[in-house]
């Protein structure tokens, strides 16, 4: 059975945490964060079990690993950060959590987690042999969550790959958005959230371009030689890479290139990153292998991809285009975020409303805010960070208006 | 039929004579005493207690024992000499007038009293003959018919002679049964008197009919007279069925008697047809005591009394005594599956098996019996028979012992039926059985021991007995080749070497020592035994009637010296007797086996080198070079089979000899006996047992303990608590294990103990050790570098291979390197497949590659694996 799929666009592995008690924690694995998040705090059918006492409610997203290259990837370390206790990817002498109760029928019982238990198993698996090499990166929302990470690293002796990408995504302190943020519709505020979940590209937009490129160069059949072993490609005769730099068109076997970048490392399998042996640019090697698994196994994707553009052109709206494109991964993101520009304006409605009979009340404010999809994380980062996020919320407000 | 009679004439007379005077007759002699013992009958009829007593003071135990034993033959005889008589008669009767043979046949029909009266009136010659007998002895009316036909002619003279004398003598034996058989039918069941008389009624039917075939065959104007007689049967029946009409028949029959002739002659008529139909009642009794319905009895005594009636007709007259005898010790073990009818006359009297077995015996060795070839050529019919009709009709009965075997070889499972109504395969538990049973036995019960030195046999012997069982098997393992066979027989034959046997016996410990060789000699001989055994019975029926026939005997025997003490007691015999007689009889007859056997056992150092080892291939032993050697295993062996044939019975046999002594000088013939048939039939039920094994002539001796025996059994068979015989058989089990204390016995007694077991320890831990240590070299050469090393060069083999490979050609198709340059998770079965099917060659290795290898290497490499097949058992069909 081949694999019959590209890469996938996004997929993540989170720990949840409730902003009213930050005991309560969760751990899963989504393709489209913004999605699951709602499902967890209720707002879209399909949250899971443990996340739907409404007094644990509204969940946050307070870390996430990104890159995974598979689904059962994905599945396979959020099972391992679920069960540190019992997962085989956690030597022996690493495992920090054991079993100290049993199930009834003879299973390990789950210890119980918390954010630093949790963040503590990230770094063990992060470590494992298993994931080291995974193309994955670590993404923080909450500065607290960040906090504790970093005390975490630096209790422990070992470290993490260098290469592995940490990403504090804390809600902007009123300083990105208001310089970004030009445009007044409600579209282009939802559009302009560069923190957060919602932030995250969950498609294959960041791909465009290097998708069009191989595209072509494939289609015409440009393929020439290989930049490394200098033999000649033959169309579709074999798995190549290309250089997603624009202008270098370098062209080499797959395997090739992974020798180039291993530097004639013969235990190591997979390449991490590497120059390209044209443009010396440095490549990640998953980058690379995504638009070549959209090029051999996404032709719908890549379908989806280029067509959005065509529908952009035509609307002539960037962020029309943007929304359409999420569409292709799943209808109901599309609704919500649809949606979502309404919604967050009827907030901003209710808010200001309230701004202006109470004045100024961080907490009302707060939980209205969170109520809204797109500024939830925001709201819950407010909580946690206090005046700070009042701030942030008020120049969205201000921005909205 | 006419030589074997004569034959019966010299020796019957004073037999019946001592066995009368001895057991009830000597108050008989006079009218008075035989109206007493009339009473007697009544009084049983009437279900009065004073039964009991007139049985103890009629019997002493060995007395009653021959007694019984000749009444048992002599009664099957009787009815044979009838028949043969009566055919006879009517070829006389066919050259003479028709009328005299019509009323005889008649009167005979119709009651034993009217044909007592014609009796007497002619057959004065009997009574002058024998008073002494005639006094005890009431003919039948058919004998007495039949000596009027022969005072007719001349041929039936002589005929009568013998028929007569026979007669007389069965007819006295046929009396103090049925004095006895009253007073144990009394003391166990009153209805069984009532019973006798429909069961006298019957069997005279029977006869009357044979008469008639024969004489259709014979004579035309017979058949007439004898359908005459048919129409008359029914009425005399009736009247005695009950007690009272028969009283008023030995009334006027006396009138009738004083009319014509002598009183005594009529009083010893009407005590004829009392005895005849107390013989009867005798056998009915029986049956009661035997625990079956008396009133279920009586109509199968009917229906089976015609069966068996025909059953002679068809076959021979001779059969049938013996069949009866057969039929009835195995009745009690298959009482559940009486079918056959003419099996409860047979049946009803377990005694009488144990006394046709002694007047085998007897018959053989003395010749005091009348007719002893009889019964021999009769035993293999009877089994014939029984084995047609096993054959037309359902059950085939076996012998107890065999039925014992088999169902020893039938698991019975005990549990709630829901437990047995589980849907698990028969075999299941078969196997779980088999597992737990050899668990078991390869540790020696702890119990074994503590029952042997338990036991009253000289301490040495149980110290000697533990060592051997504890040691037991491991020397049994060690002697046997893979495939169960004994690896080496001279090294047996060293351990058992004469001076090697000797200094054993010296030293207790030493026997377990020994206990291997003359275990697998034991086995072998139940082998050997086993299947003779099976031939015997399928084939030849003598060898079932054997067994009943011994159980019979035990039974008498245990039973005997209880009757002695206690005088009689009915009822009780099968259970109490033979506990009592187990504890006692030991004692006395601890010498008495190993005289006997002694004497059996063939000079082997006499025989030729050729026939040393003729005899040692009939033991399916491997050839041994020295003739020493052979001696010593061919003795071992036959040792093995007496143990088997008499060690199992030890008590028994220890009873049977002290009787035989007191009643008569049977010691010899009865050893002869045995050698034959009695050793094989005896072994087979050992065999069953799983105590088949060598008894030495001292196992006997401590054979006499009951309790351990049965312990030791259970295990091994499922017993059938109720039945008496049972019981017995466990005992003589036991007495063979106990019998290890001799050191040749001793081995013996071990293989008795771990029967079938010991062979699949011995194969099994010869065959797993050995490949073990044959691996191990193997997995060591490889294994030179520790596990770790080991799999950190596999895994750069893997990578190596998976990393040689040519760029693919087809996008679509990509190789294992590319796969997982594309982050394609990887199925283990596929990429372990792979592996190992010439990749890992290919870079050099040498070997296999595991699933889970392969996965720790992709762990360790940090590429994404899955198994194809998920813990659901469902396989991945897409990523």
């Amino acid at each position: 059975m081949p694999m019959d799929r590209p890469i996938p666009a996004f997929y993540c592995c989170y720990l949840l945490r409730s902003t009213v008690r930050h005991g309560s924690v969760y751990v899963g694995s989504t393709p489209n964060p913004v999605r699951r998040l709602k499902q967890h705090n209720g707002l879209a059918k399909g949250g899971a079990v443990r996340t739907s006492r409404k007094t644990l409610r509204p969940w946050e997203m307070t870390c996430i690993v990104t890159g995974f290259p598979s689904h059962i990837a994905a599945l396979q370390f959020e099972w391992a950060w679920q069960n540190p206790h019992i997962t085989q990817r956690i030597a022996p002498e690493e495992r920090l959590q054991h079993a100290t109760q049993k199930k009834r029928p003879g299973q390990p019982k789950r210890p119980r987690h918390s954010v630093s238990s949790l963040l503590s198993n990230l770094h063990v698996l992060l470590r494992s042999p298993s994931f080291s090499r995974w193309p994955l990166e670590l993404r923080f929302f909450c500065a607290d969550v960040h906090k504790a990470w970093t005390k975490w690293t630096k209790v422990t002796a070992e470290s993490i790959r260098d290469s592995i990408p940490i990403i504090q995504d804390f809600s902007p302190v009123n300083t990105i958005s208001s310089g970004d943020e030009g445009a007044s519709s409600p579209k282009n505020k939802k559009r302009k959230t560069t923190h957060g979940i919602a932030a995250l590209p969950v498609d294959y937009t960041d791909q465009k371009t290097y998708v069009e490129m191989g595209k072509e160069i494939v289609e015409f059949e440009r393929e020439g030689s290989c930049t490394i072993c200098k033999s000649n490609l033959e169309h579709d005769a074999g798995i190549y890479t290309i250089c997603p730099s624009p202008g270098c068109e370098s062209v080499t076997h797959m395997t090739c290139l992974s020798k180039h970048f291993l530097h004639g490392d013969e235990e190591t399998l997979v390449p991490i990153k590497g120059n390209c042996p044209s443009c010396n640019t440095e490549l990640r090697w998953v980058d690379v292998v995504k638009e070549l698994s959209l090029r051999m196994r996404g032709q719908k994707e890549v379908e989806k991809l280029l067509k959005v553009k065509r529908a952009r052109k035509t609307k002539g709206s960037a962020s029309q285009a943007a929304v359409d494109s999420s569409d292709g991964e799943d209808d109901a993101d599309e609704i919500m975020e649809e949606f979502v520009p309404g919604t967050q304006g009827m907030v901003a409605d209710d808010w200001r409303a309230i701004d202006d009979s109470d004045g100024s009340d961080a907490e009302s404010i707060a939980s209205n805010v969170s109520f809204a999809k797109t500024t939830s994380l925001q709201a819950s980062k407010s909580g946690v960070l206090g005046t700070v996020i009042e701030d942030s919320d008020w120049d969205d407000m201000d921005v909205l208006n | 039929m006419a030589s074997i009679d004569i034959l019966t004439l010299s020796s019957t007379p004073p037999r019946q004579f001592g066995t009368c005077n001895m057991s009830s007759s000597p108050g008989l002699p006079s009218p008075s005493n035989l109206f007493m013992k009339k009473p007697q009958i009544i009084r049983s009829g009437s279900r009065a207690a004073p039964i009991p007593q007139n049985a103890t003071a009629s019997f002493t135990s060995a007395a009653t024992l021959i007694q019984k034993a000749s009444d048992d033959i002599q009664g099957a005889e009787t009815i044979r000499s009838l028949t043969l008589a009566s055919a006879d008669i009517y070829d006389i009767d066919t050259t003479e007038p028709t009328k005299p043979l019509k009323p005889r046949t008649k009167k005979v029909v119709a009651k034993k009293d009217d044909p007592g009266n014609n009796k007497v009136a002619k057959p004065t010659r009997k009574p002058a003959a024998k008073k002494d007998e005639g006094d005890e002895v009431k003919k039948p009316r058919k004998p007495r018919a039949k000596k009027s036909e022969g005072g007719l002619a001349e041929n039936g003279e002589v005929d009568v002679d013998e028929n007569g004398d026979a007669l007389v003598k069965e007819k006295a034996v046929r009396k103090p049964r049925a004095k006895k058989a009253d007073g144990d039918t009394q003391a166990k069941i009153s209805k069984g008197k009532v019973i006798k008389g429909s069961k006298a009624e019957v069997p005279s039917k029977n006869k009357v009919k044979n008469i008639d075939s024969s004489a259709d065959s014979l004579d035309f104007g017979l058949v007439e007279a004898v359908k005459r007689r048919t129409a008359w049967t029914p009425p005399p029946p009736t009247s005695m069925s009950s007690v009272a009409p028969v009283l008023v028949d030995t009334s006027g029959e006396g009138l009738g008697l004083l009319e014509s002739e002598e009183k005594t002659s009529g009083f010893t008529d009407l005590l004829g047809s009392f005895g005849f139909t107390s013989s009867d009642a005798h056998h009915g009794a029986r049956k009661v005591s035997e625990g079956a319905g008396t009133r279920k009895r009586k109509l199968i005594e009917l229906v089976n009394t015609n069966v068996g009636d025909a059953a002679v007709v068809a076959a021979a007259p001779k059969p049938k005594g013996p069949k009866k005898k057969a039929r009835t010790i195995t009745d009690q073990a298959t009482s559940a599956y009486r079918e056959d009818e003419a099996e409860p006359p047979s049946s009803p009297a377990p005694p009488a098996p144990l006394l046709q077995y002694f007047s085998y015996k007897d018959t053989v060795n003395n010749d005091g019996f009348k007719v002893p070839a009889k019964p021999r050529s009769k035993s293999p019919v009877k089994g014939g028979l029984k084995a047609k009709k096993g054959s037309a009709q359902a059950p085939i009965l076996l012998s107890p012992e065999s039925a014992l075997k088999q169902v020893g070889n039938q698991d019975f499972v005990f549990g709630t039926s829901s437990q047995l109504a589980r849907e698990e395969s028969p075999t299941f538990l078969r196997d779980l059985h088999e597992a737990i049973q050899a668990s078991n036995q390869i540790e020696d019960d702890p119990f074994f021991d503590i029952l042997d030195s338990s036991s009253p046999l000289p301490a040495f012997s149980s110290r000697g007995k533990a060592l051997a069982s504890a040691k037991r098997t491991l020397w049994s393992a060690g002697a046997r080749d893979m495939s169960g066979d004994l690896l080496d027989v001279e090294m047996i034959d060293m351990v058992d070497s004469p001076a090697v046997a000797k200094m054993l016996k010296a030293s207790a410990t030493q026997p377990s020592v020994t206990s291997l060789p003359t275990r697998a000699d034991g086995w072998l001989d139940v082998e050997e035994l086993s299947n003779s055994a099976l031939g015997f019975t399928m084939e030849q029926m003598p060898a079932t009637n054997v067994g009943p026939v011994e159980r019979a005997i035990r039974e008498e025997l245990l039973s005997s010296p209880p009757r002695s003490s206690m005088q009689k007691q009915n009822s009780p015999r099968p259970s109490k007797a033979p506990k009592k007689p187990d504890i006692q009889e030991p004692s006395q007859s601890s010498t008495n086996p190993q005289a006997s056997q002694a004497p059996k056992r063939p000079d082997y150092e006499s025989y030729t080198t050729a026939q040393l080892t003729k005899e040692i291939a009939s033991y399916r032993f491997k050839p041994v070079k020295n003739r020493d050697q052979m001696v010593t295993l061919l003795e071992k062996c036959w040792e093995g089979k007496n143990r088997v044939a008499l060690g199992a019975l030890g008590t028994n046999k220890n009873l049977s000899k002290s009787t035989v002594n007191g009643s008569s000088p049977a010691n010899e013939p009865p050893a002869s006996s045995q050698n034959t048939f009695p050793k094989r039939s005896r072994g087979r039920p050992r065999k069953d047992s799983g105590a088949s094994l060598e008894a030495s002539p001292a196992k006997p001796k401590t054979k006499g303990k009951v309790g351990r025996p049965k312990k030791t059994e259970t295990v091994e068979f499922p017993e059938i608590d109720s039945d008496t015989p049972l019981s017995q058989i466990r005992t003589p089990k036991k007495p063979l294990k106990k019998a290890k204390r001799p050191v040749d016995e001793i081995s013996d007694s071990d293989t008795l103990m771990t029967p079938s077991p010991p062979r699949r320890r011995a194969s099994q831990l010869g065959t797993s050790p050995l490949p073990l240590r044959l691996f191990n070299p193997a997995d060591e050469e490889v294994a030179e570098l520790t596990p770790a090393e080991l799999q950190a060069s596999l895994f750069s083999h893997i990578t190596k291979a998976v990393t040689s490979l040519p760029p693919s050609t087809d996008p679509l198709k990509p190789n294992w390197q590319e796969k997982i340059l594309l982050y394609d998770p990887i199925v283990l079965e596929d990429l372990t497949l792979w592996l190992n099917t010439g990749a890992l060659d290919k870079v050099g290795w040498d070997g296999e590659a595991l699933a889970k290898e392969v996965k720790k290497w992709c762990e360790s490499k940090s590429v994404c694996c899955l198994w194809r097949e998920n813990l659901r058992g469902g396989s991945r069909s897409r990523y």
